[in-house]
């Protein structure tokens, strides 16, 4: 009479019970004998949701655990709740019997959730000019997202821009899908709130509806060009490299200290930054083009500041 | 040298100390003293004998050892770490020590151990108005003679006139930087200058027959009797082989473990709130470990000056100066001997503009710019203790239903525009993506999923949370200002991608309480007694928070002095 051993059969490591439609996952599946018994000659069923059945051998027992190698899975791409069954069949040879032991696996199927980000928003932008901004989506599972739609909603809800996806990830990203869109212009001075929105549409799986809020300034339309030229204080040398920022408006200079930015009528700051430099803010009134000198004096990078900071402060 | 009660031919339980332990010279310490039943130890089985042993080879163990051995006792110092110096070695090398000492003669400068005392007793200053008089009394009447025997053991410093140190208190000008190394000196830990001290009284000390047991860690204190009685000696763990080894002190004991701010137990004592995401200086070389504290506390010593230890003072809690690295008090440098355990050097912030600081939630929670500079020229404290303050309870997390007031992690937020306005390369060794201290997502969204690799970001940062933070801030700059926290005309939108989170959590540094001293710098009991034979020195000793090496290179003379002098 043949003698029985129960068994178990299970996941390496459990199962979500929510996960992104149509994800991979490489799992492995195991076996126990009540006896503590290796298994290797025998084999675990896989069950998919639409009952297609796919089988892998137990491959090591480490004396009390029988395991497969890892098999790579994919989950259904379509939402909702599905089902996946483990089995191991019942097992004969000799006078041995391995019952027969299952194991269902219950999940919930999502869309993929995705997250945005909006940058170059101009900020001031003029009244009645169009702005352009740049859209970027990502999908958590990295998705091909290129072609997708996205849409740009001012704060009544109406669109005001769209466009699509390129087909190539931002540089330095893993998988930030973008594009530019223009929008319609700002009518009113103000800080004005804007949402991007990805629909979710358009892709081979299912994906969340996301969105990203955004603000930028708006003034008056620019009317003057007023060219910053930053030269050292002491030798008259034009310093290049240099961040020029007039009010909320910012540009840098050329090699040859020159810095050139449209502006509307009004009084504005002009101060700089450059690490190495420093300079007293000027104040101007812009009614007409201007050329304004910004005389800048050296002193210590930060680096060496820091290197002085050591050796000055009392840290020990 | 040697001296008379060494016993040569006692019967000696070498044990595993001659494996490893005593790969230091062994000098005048005895091999001797093995005593299965010693008459004085209680029962206590003891591997080895000296006159002093001293836990602690930093700014104050080493200047104790010199000075007991130059009494002519002999001493063994043990020492966690695998080399020494403690924070010291870590340090500057800003040495403040005056009264009218030859160098402050030689650049005119008039002192004296009174206007010392006055100055480190000031009730105008939050520094100094907590002080143990009878202890600063004590420091201020043996500065120079401490600086002389710097001197006298080989340290050098940089012959310019002191300076002042406005922000601790005191103006006479006092502070002298040691030159950071010379050619018969070992190598720096990170290139400071502290090496310059730490080195030359190692190489004293050793030629005056100091044994320093390096790897060996204090776990015990044996007193005679559990809280009463004379202190016999320590217990030892050999850090390489794990092996215990007892070690008799015929005279004292003094403890000079640098302080208690590693040592979480002890921290929050002072300051609950300072739970374990808050990094140490000096860490990952030297530990404050609170050894002094926690045995002399178990064998009955008592804790004082515990006023000094408020973390609104000077230095006991600090804003980082390196972000993205686990250790960014100090810019640990790649290729040193403890760089592996630093794990990044950190990057250094140009303008507080760049960026924003977050909780562990992703809120905003201070005017970013603050505590840049510790201190103004005056000597007056910038905004950083409430900066600090917020920064160790701003979230407010719910557990089981109940709200909680939390620190946990503070993050610096950045984009790619603010790597390239700072010239930062957010790469390793630069910071630290490994252990997660460092991290770059292409969404908001995704960065505040990524920081739940890191081991103190223990409840999940909720993405949307992140992403409202910055428009909120967004808009606060095209507003031109901070209606939030008044963070001067915020500068710059974080907008660009990829965005970046990079470690800043606060960092803790100075002990300015620790076992309770008199004079002597011997150790008091919960019953204002001394303990006899047990003395404490350095950062682990309570009584007045002067910063640095001045405290505790002169508490560490004091100590050596009259632990030398004791009979039994």
């Amino acid at each position: 009479m043949s003698q029985a051993h129960s068994t178990n059969v299970f996941l390496s490591e459990s199962l979500p019970r929510i996960i992104s439609a149509g994800t991979t996952l490489a799992l492995k599946f195991q076996v126990s004998c009540s006896h503590g018994c290796a298994l290797q000659t025998c084999f675990v069923e896989f069950v998919s949701s639409d009952e297609h059945v796919t089988r892998s051998d137990l491959v090591s027992h480490d004396g009390n655990v029988n395991e497969t190698d890892a098999v790579e899975l994919t989950v259904p791409r379509q939402v909702g709740e599905h089902q996946w069954r483990l089995v191991f069949p019942r097992h004969e040879s000799e006078n041995l019997v391995h019952e027969e032991s299952a194991l269902d696996l219950h999940f919930k199927t999502v869309p993929h959730t995705c997250s945005m980000a909006v940058w170059d928003v101009p900020s001031p932008a003029s009244i009645g000019e169009p702005v352009q901004v740049k859209v970027g989506v990502r999908c958590s599972t990295e998705c091909q997202l290129g072609g997708c739609l996205v849409e740009i909603h001012d704060e009544a809800g109406t669109k005001i821009g769209e466009g699509n996806l390129g087909e190539n990830p931002r540089d330095g990203t893993s998988a930030l899908y973008w594009t530019e869109i223009e929008m319609e212009p700002p009518v009113t001075e103000d800080v004005h709130f804007r949402t991007a929105i990805f629909i979710g549409t358009g892709t081979e799986l299912p994906h969340e509806k996301s969105n990203a809020s955004f603000s930028f300034r708006s003034d008056k339309q620019k009317q003057h060009l007023v060219t910053v030229k930053v030269i050292e204080n002491s030798t008259g040398a034009a310093v290049g490299h240099v961040e020029v920022r007039c009010g909320h408006y910012i540009t840098s200079t050329d090699k040859s200290g020159i810095a050139k930015i449209a502006l509307p009528e009004g009084t504005f700051e002009v101060s700089m930054r450059r690490d190495g430099f420093q300079a007293q803010p000027l104040n101007i009134t812009v009614n007409e083009d201007l050329m304004v000198e910004l005389k800048v004096v050296t002193v210590p990078t930060h680096n060496e500041q820091a290197e002085q900071l050591l050796a000055n402060y009392p840290w020990g | 040298m040697s001296k008379s009660k060494e016993r040569p031919d006692a019967t000696v339980n070498r044990r595993d100390f001659l494996k490893k332990g005593a790969t230091a010279s062994v000098g005048a310490a005895a091999l001797a003293g093995a005593c299965a039943q010693d008459a004085d130890g209680q029962g206590e089985r003891w591997d080895r004998e000296t006159d002093i042993v001293i836990v602690g080879s930093g700014a104050s163990g080493l200047p104790a050892a010199i000075r007991a051995r130059d009494l002519n006792a002999s001493v063994i110092v043990v020492e966690e770490n695998f080399d020494i110096g403690g924070h010291g070695i870590i340090s500057q090398g800003s040495v403040a020590l005056g009264g009218g000492t030859s160098v402050q003669k030689k650049h005119g400068v008039k002192d004296s151990a009174d206007q010392i005392y006055l100055e480190n007793t000031r009730p105008d200053h939050v520094h100094t108005r907590y002080a143990d008089r009878k202890v600063v009394r004590a420091f201020a009447d043996h500065n120079v003679e401490t600086f002389e025997f710097l001197l006298a053991n080989g340290v050098r410093f940089v012959d310019v006139r002191p300076m002042t140190i406005p922000a601790e208190g005191f103006l006479t000008p006092r502070r002298q930087t040691t030159y950071p190394w010379s050619q018969d000196l070992k190598e720096t830990i990170n290139n400071t200058a502290g090496s310059g001290l730490m080195r030359a009284l190692e190489k004293s000390a050793r030629a005056k027959g100091v044994e320093i047991l390096l790897q060996h860690q204090m776990t015990r204190i044996v007193r005679e009797k559990p809280t009463s009685g004379r202190v016999l000696g320590i217990s030892v763990t050999n850090l390489e082989d794990d092996s215990t080894i007892n070690i008799r002190a015929r005279q004292a004991v003094i403890a000079c473990t640098g302080g208690s701010s590693s040592n979480l137990v002890i921290r929050t004592i002072y300051n609950p709130l300072l739970t374990e995401e808050y990094q140490v200086g000096c860490e990952p070389y030297s530990r404050q470990s609170g050894d002094a504290e926690q045995q002399g506390m178990a064998i009955g010593a008592s804790l004082g000056g515990t006023n000094n230890m408020r973390t609104e003072s000077y230095l006991a809690l600090v804003k980082p100066q390196w972000l993205g690295a686990r250790y960014g008090y100090d810019r640990w440098k790649p290729g040193g001997p403890v760089f592996d355990k630093a794990g990044a050097s950190g990057i250094p912030v140009q303008d507080y503009q760049d960026l924003i600081l977050v909780n562990m939630l992703g809120a905003r929670f201070y005017d970013e710019t603050v505590g840049v500079h510790l201190f103004n020229t005056d000597g007056n404290s910038d905004p950083v203790f409430d900066y600090l303050a917020a920064a160790v309870s701003s979230a407010v997390i719910e557990v089981n239903g109940v709200k909680q007031r939390a620190g946990g992690p503070v993050w610096a937020i950045f984009d790619a525009d603010a790597v390239t306005r700072e010239e930062w390369d957010p790469r390793p060794p630069f910071v630290d993506i490994k252990n997660g201290y460092f991290f770059s997502a292409d969404t908001l969204e995704e960065l505040a999923r990524k920081l739940t690799r890191n081991v103190y970001q223990k409840t999940p940062m909720a993405p949307a949370a992140l992403n409202e933070t910055v428009t909120r801030y967004n808009s606060h700059v095209d507003l031109g200002q901070d209606p939030d926290f008044n963070k001067p005309t915020p500068r710059y939108k974080i907008q660009t991608p990829p965005f970046y989170a990079a470690w800043a959590t606060p960092i803790l540094h100075d002990t300015y309480s620790g076992l309770r001293v008199n004079e002597k710098f011997q150790v008091m009991d919960i019953f204002g007694q001394v303990i006899p034979g047990f003395y404490c020195a350095g950062e682990s000793a309570g009584g007045f928070a002067l910063h640095g090496l001045g405290r505790a290179t002169v508490g560490g003379y004091i100590a050596g002095t009259n632990a030398a002098k004791e009979r039994v």
